[in-house]
């Protein structure tokens, strides 16, 4: 069974001017990388959308660099997300980058228990409902004293980085658990 | 207070109680030194001085538990009533000019200085 919320595409374009990478993480070595060492995801998605042809003329080397910080900080949420809620003790964690028409879409997966599905589900539909600027400040100043929680990861790709997110729940084949993808669809243009 | 490995160093005047910040700062909950740089805010907070300066233009990248710790300093020193905040900040950093603007909403009084 798979349920899609958001905006998941479920088929992205494989065949003409695109370029998909995947990363795929233990636990363990993606808990290295992210405490460690830097990944540069935007560097990445730089390389890919000028290998199918996005040109960045000289003049839009600002253009660049917002695409590079930004595609580094969405990829490095989704990471420490999949960290965090993941079930790692039985499946990787799965980072994809793809970009096509001028769009660079992230996507994360890791497996998740029952409990942590219906939590995150039910934020999920707090926040397709909600006017997620004021679920922002909201989610500050009512844990404005609680500094080990911040909530705002996925908030803030939606809201400062005017993204698109979608999230898709389907079945493992590792009977235990729910395989949870989270997509960001950047413009890159 | 630096983190050569996480390139990042944080540096606090008590006379012009300013907190500078640089480098790529990237917390996750159980580091210590989250529990640090949240108890230096807490300690410049309650020394309750008329301004406090955060200087952030050197600041490449930050996380979102990190943008978390700097609204809610920000939230605590509105709160106070008393404190006047300026916030340094720099265009040529990208997530600072996506970020950053929040903290007027949090704060209207805010003083920004852009360079």
């Amino acid at each position: 069974m798979t349920l899609i919320l958001g905006d998941f595409i479920e088929y992205l374009p494989s065949k003409r001017d695109s370029a998909t990478i995947n990363f795929t993480f233990s636990y363990n070595s993606a808990n290295h990388q992210y405490l460690n060492n830097h990944l540069s995801f935007g560097i990445i998605a730089i390389h890919m959308l000028k290998s199918i042809g996005i040109q960045f003329s000289n003049n839009a080397t600002g253009k660049e660099n917002e695409i590079r910080n930004s595609v580094d900080y969405i990829a490095n949420e989704l990471l420490g997300n999949s960290i965090k809620y993941g079930e790692h003790s039985f499946h990787e964690i799965n980072i994809e980058i793809h970009v096509f028409e001028c769009r660079v879409v992230i996507i994360s997966t890791n497996l998740v228990n029952e409990l942590r599905e219906k939590l995150f589900q039910t934020y999920i539909q707090k926040i397709i409902t909600s006017d997620v600027s004021e679920l922002y400040f909201k989610q500050l100043e009512e844990n404005i004293d609680n500094n080990q929680k911040s909530g705002l990861g996925l908030l803030t790709i939606i809201n400062d980085y005017k993204a698109k997110v979608g999230w898709k729940f389907e079945s493992s084949d590792h009977g235990y658990g729910t395989l949870s993808s989270v997509m960001v669809q950047l413009p890159a243009s | 207070m630096n983190n050569k490995l996480a390139k990042y160093s944080i540096h606090y005047d008590s006379e012009s109680e300013t907190i500078s910040f640089s480098g790529k700062l990237r917390f996750t909950q159980t580091d210590p030194e989250f529990a640090e740089i949240s108890e230096l805010l807490k300690t410049v907070l309650e020394k309750d001085p008329p301004q406090i300066t955060l200087n952030l233009e050197e600041l490449e990248f930050l996380n979102s538990l990190g943008i978390s710790m700097i609204s809610k300093f920000i939230i605590k020193i509105r709160n106070k009533k008393s404190i006047h905040a300026i916030v340094k900040a720099s265009h040529e950093i990208s997530w600072q000019g996506k970020s950053l603007v929040n903290l007027q909403r949090i704060m209207p009084s805010l003083e920004f200085t852009w360079v």
